[in-house]
């Protein structure tokens, strides 16, 4: 792991590494300075309400995502004096920066992130551009709340990274290019190629990470289908959104929820206009002039839904809004489970095949 | 210049003193002057007034109709703290054997004019805006302020305290420790100091309401009861700021 991050280095000019990082409480995208931040040592248990980190070596993420750098949670986007002039636009170069170990539910949601912000969004463009390499940890044992295999996005990668490495035990890493640059490291890292016997192992274990999510989705356009029919059901999102309170914990963990609120925040000597992260779950979220658009909590439950199944696919070319990570689920003070409601609606709304 | 009152009913002054700290700030001062604040300014009365704001909850009726007579002097009305927004912390009297005599209460009015149940400012006047907490932000009110004065308002922002914490990055105490916490169906505003400790939230910026139900209040109670929190627990801890609220939502609990 030392050697992928030197290599990288060396190739790149000294980039800075963005990962899930060890800290006093849990694991947090951030800036990586040394291997011994990695969370190498340490796995999470996840269930729904619930998250724990105990010994091992199968960590897959926390309610932090690269969200928090590619789109922080609060972006100045403008700075004006007094006078209303213009001080500072708030978008800087994009630090050159390589994303380290994140997972394949992360690349996907960069993914869709890029196909809606990207060129759009001043701050998330300019930190994007940075990236300048991605390596990505492929999960061989999904974590409790897991279902990328459902929503296509994982527990390995195809595309759109630089190196690929798969933890087969504790010691052994199985890696694979995925890019001119990735072939490059690997080449000046020295590595063997992997035996049949190593490669095999690999394919077992990938379909064992697959079946082991007990989260699926039967049928996504199945799926699809029966939300398009139940989209004007009053009474069917009432009941499937009875428990939810609209705290709004699954937007926030969300890798890929993206909205934002402008706050003005006017000081002594200058004031600030801050695109502060907003949920769609909550209820200054539909405050619109002259009124508010959602008012009732099933509704902003129901677009929220819809949004990730049906909306997204429109916004993007057909990628999901949902990565099929599970934190809406672990993060979730109530440990509703966004899977377990997408398969009543399927149960409701008896659609053909 | 614009004309500035702080009243206070019943209440702690917890609130005027964060009011205090944004008077401190030059450009604020500059822009406003006190005409009716009794504990810094030597007048028991005064004729108008721009704005007020006003801290605490309604407990009797000379304060109602007190109220009543100040919105006709004042242009805009800030309820101020939950206190005002919900009943605040006294509401708790009405959850248990109310008996002003017997507490050694001065009483020159009759016991009927004292409220067992605190009033909101909103059961009695109307209400142009509001700034809950327990106490309220400094930098909530300097915000306004300055706003206040450039012709607009602050947006108000109706989220739980777990925006704030997610926002700051921490991890949450109730998923990764089991530690009760009202956070979810606590208005923003704190910026999640609790959270911040490794304490679970206890609800003094209010009920967060919007879109809530006594059923949807209820099955946050039951997770709180499942983390461990007897049955008793959760109603004084849930309603303890914002009672008039939790009554709305289920009903008096006497």
């Amino acid at each position: 792991m030392k050697k992928l991050m030197l290599e990288f280095k060396k190739l790149l000019g000294d980039p800075v590494f963005l990962g899930y990082k060890r800290g006093s409480t849990i694991p947090v995208f951030d800036e990586i300075r040394s291997i011994s931040e990695l969370p190498l040592e340490i796995s999470d248990v996840q269930k729904p309400g619930k998250y724990e980190i105990v010994e091992g070596f199968r960590f897959r993420h926390s309610h932090s995502s690269p969200k928090w750098y590619l789109l922080p949670p609060e972006q100045v986007i403008l700075t004006i004096s007094p006078s209303y002039d213009a001080i500072d636009s708030g978008v800087s170069e994009g630090r050159r920066a390589v994303l380290f170990g994140v997972k394949p539910c992360d690349l996907k949601a960069i993914a869709v992130l890029d196909k809606i912000l990207l060129d759009k969004h001043p701050v998330y463009t300019a930190k994007r551009r940075g990236i300048v390499g991605v390596v990505v940890e492929e999960c061989m044992e999904p974590g409790g709340t897991c279902f990328c295999a459902s929503v296509n996005s994982g527990p390995i990668v195809e595309s759109g990274f630089d190196v690929a490495y798969a933890r087969l035990d504790k010691e052994t890493l199985l890696l694979k290019p995925g890019s001119d640059i990735g072939r490059q490291v690997l080449k000046s890292m020295g590595l063997e190629r992997a035996s049949s016997e190593y490669t095999e192992l690999y394919k077992q274990m990938v379909g064992r990470a697959i079946d082991s999510m007990k989260r699926k989705l039967p049928d996504l356009e199945r799926a699809q289908r029966a939300l398009r029919g139940l989209a004007s059901s009053q009474e069917f999102w009432e009941e499937i959104s009875k428990k939810c309170i609209g705290c709004g914990n699954c937007n926030y963990v969300c890798p890929t929820c993206f909205c934002t609120e402008f706050i003005d925040r006017v000081g002594e000597n200058h004031a600030e206009r801050v695109a502060t992260w907003i949920g769609c779950l909550t209820y200054t979220y539909g405050l619109v002039a002259g009124g508010h658009f959602r008012k009732q909590l099933y509704m902003r439950y129901r677009h929220y839904t819809l949004h990730k199944f049906l909306y997204y696919p429109l916004q993007t070319g057909g990628l999901l809004g949902c990565v099929g990570c599970g934190r809406c689920i672990t993060w979730c003070p109530i440990g509703l489970d966004l899977i377990e409601n997408l398969s009543r609606v399927l149960k409701v709304k008896n659609v053909e095949a | 210049m614009l004309k500035l009152a702080i009243v206070k009913i019943t209440s702690c002054s917890g609130c005027i003193n964060e009011i205090l700290s944004a008077l401190l700030e030059d450009d604020i001062r500059a822009n406003y002057t006190l005409v009716y604040f009794t504990e810094l300014v030597d007048s028991i009365e005064f004729r108008e007034a721009d704005l007020a704001f006003v801290e605490g909850s309604v407990t009797t009726r000379h304060q109602e109709e007190a109220l009543k007579d100040l919105r006709k002097r004042v242009g805009f009305i800030v309820a101020t703290g939950t206190c005002a927004l919900m009943g605040g912390v006294q509401s708790l009297r009405a959850m248990g054997d109310f008996k002003p005599e017997s507490r050694g209460l001065p009483l020159k009015q009759e016991s009927s004019e004292i409220y067992r149940e605190p009033k909101p400012l909103d059961q009695v006047v109307k209400v142009d805006y509001a700034l809950p907490g327990c106490p309220i932000n400094a930098d909530a009110v300097k915000t306004f302020l300055r706003k206040y004065y450039l012709g607009g308002l602050p947006i108000a922002i109706y989220e739980t305290v777990c925006s704030e914490c997610k926002r700051r990055g921490l991890p949450c105490v109730l998923v990764t420790k089991g530690i009760p916490c009202l956070g979810p169906i606590t208005l923003s505003g704190c910026g999640a100091i609790c959270p911040s400790f490794g304490r679970g939230c206890y609800g003094c910026y209010g009920l967060q309401f919007h879109g809530l139900n006594g059923g949807k209040v209820l099955s946050f109670a039951e997770r709180l009861r499942e983390l461990g929190l007897p049955d008793l627990d959760y109603r004084a801890l849930i309603s303890a700021y914002s009672y008039a609220k939790y009554r709305d939502l289920l009903g008096g609990s006497h």
